[in-house]
């Protein structure tokens, strides 16, 4: 049966039908690029919220008077700004590394992983740890609440945020039992009078310019949401699922047919072709 | 041209330079060895066909008139009767251009013509399936198969063969080209 057809013919077809094979996996490669041009499009851009999409986050916001305690035969020898500037250390230490990590521990001994994952407003691809070590780092703790000074006043205004209203208002009671137990008895001439809570949901996506408090601080590009980040992995796998293979499965169904025909049609490939015939080969042209 | 561009080029000349001479030498090899065939008295004859058993051999034209070139230079005489569709022409021997002529015509022709040259070749049209290039061989007794590597079917030359030695007419040798 293989007489007259080897390998080394398979590679003579390959040889003779190279143009044909190499204009086709142009082609094809053409063609589906064309035809998969919006996924690979959408493979460039990885929504960072993609689960939130339409998802409005929940802030729950309490306000608290700054109340200082000023005693009268003090009154003389402290200067006044010393009392202005309360609120500014207690908002302050409500920022310290202690603050939060009070409330990652608190966080992840109510919650499981799973639930915070989906429900922090971060990057959901947070590298979240198992067992005694932190769960969150400082920097991303930080982003469940805010705290701001209002201007001019000796009130603080304390914002939790996620997608889960409970989380957010447990969060918020977390803070306020720091600010309560662990903050106010350091500062000590203070008193804070809690003035009322609000619930609200918040588009971060389009801000007010009176939420927008609501951000970190500290405005970086890592801070900022983006709306799109580039995935080089998703990419090249959409690439290669809706591009690659499907071109190399039709090169290879079209060598296949090539190999077949040439089989049932075997051809002079070499000089040693012609020894059963008896017949002198007695020149080669190159 | 920078002295970079001026090195490729001189290689790629020095490369198309080297096929060109590879590719005469061929021509030549194989005109030697046609004209030892000839010379041999064996073939009792110094006329000689070149078939094929290729189809669309479209470089049988150019082999048959190069090989001639050849042999021309080994100072023998060519007259070189051409029964394909294409004409031949050259500047180093004789040429004749009769496509589709009758084969009591082409045989007086080559009775004529042996006498006064060295050798008379033939070029004859594909064998495979024609009855006329197959009475055109039977003028001639002594053929040379010119095939192609990769496109040269077995099926083909064999019918080929099988008809050529069913009308006695015998098949010196094959020059193969590439």
């Amino acid at each position: 049966m293989f007489e007259k057809f080897g390998i080394l013919d398979v590679w003579a077809v390959i040889k003779r039908k190279f143009v044909i094979l190499f204009v086709a996996t142009v082609g094809c490669l053409v063609l589906f690029s064309f035809l998969n041009a919006s996924s690979i499009k959408q493979s460039f851009e990885l929504t960072r919220k993609e689960s939130h999409e339409q998802k409005l986050a929940e802030v729950c916001i309490s306000s608290y008077y700054i109340q200082p305690i000023i005693e009268s035969s003090q009154l003389e020898r402290i200067d006044s700004s010393f009392y202005k500037s309360l609120p500014n250390d207690l908002l302050t230490i409500l920022k310290t590394d202690s603050c939060k990590k009070y409330v990652c521990d608190n966080l992840m001994l109510k919650y499981s992983r799973e639930f915070l994952k989906e429900n922090v407003l971060e990057d959901p691809e947070l590298n979240l740890k198992t067992g005694s070590e932190q769960i969150f780092n400082f920097e991303d703790a930080i982003k469940l609440y805010q705290v701001k000074r209002q201007e001019n006043t000796m009130i603080l205004s304390v914002a939790a945020k996620s997608f889960d209203s409970g989380l957010s208002n447990f969060i918020l009671n977390l803070l306020e039992e720091f600010l309560l137990k662990k903050a106010l008895p350091n500062v000590k001439s203070a008193q804070v009078n809690k003035i009322g809570s609000v619930n609200r949901q918040v588009d971060f996506d389009n801000l007010s310019p009176e939420d927008e408090f609501l951000l970190t601080e500290e405005k970086t590009e890592v801070d900022k949401p983006p709306i799109t980040s580039h995935n080089p992995k998703t990419t090249v796998i959409t690439v290669v699922k809706k591009v690659l293979i499907p071109t190399f499965a039709i090169m290879l169904l079209v060598l296949i047919w090539f190999i077949v025909h040439a089989f049932f049609n075997p051809t002079f490939n070499r000089k040693s072709d012609f020894l059963p015939y008896r017949i002198p080969v007695i020149g080669e042209i190159k | 041209m920078s002295i970079k561009s001026k090195v490729k080029t001189s290689k790629i000349e020095n490369f198309e330079e080297f096929n060109k001479k590879k590719k005469q030498k061929s021509y030549s090899l194989a005109a030697n060895a046609i004209a030892n065939l000839l010379v041999d008295k064996k073939t009792e004859s110094n006329v000689l066909g070149f078939t094929t058993s290729f189809e669309n051999f479209t470089k049988k034209n150019q082999i048959c008139l190069e090989i001639c070139s050849k042999i021309t230079e080994f100072s023998k005489k060519i007259f070189l009767i051409n029964l394909e569709k294409e004409a031949i022409f050259s500047k180093n021997f004789e040429t004749l251009n009769l496509y589709d002529i009758n084969i009591q015509e082409l045989a007086d022709l080559i009775e004529t013509k042996k006498t006064d040259y060295d050798i008379v070749i033939v070029n004859l049209p594909c064998a495979n399936g024609s009855v006329m290039a197959i009475n055109q061989t039977r003028t001639i007794k002594n053929v040379v198969l010119l095939e192609k590597y990769n496109y040269s079917k077995y099926e083909s030359f064999e019918n080929v063969v099988s008809a050529l030695s069913q009308n006695s007419v015998k098949v010196l040798g094959i020059i193969a080209s590439f």
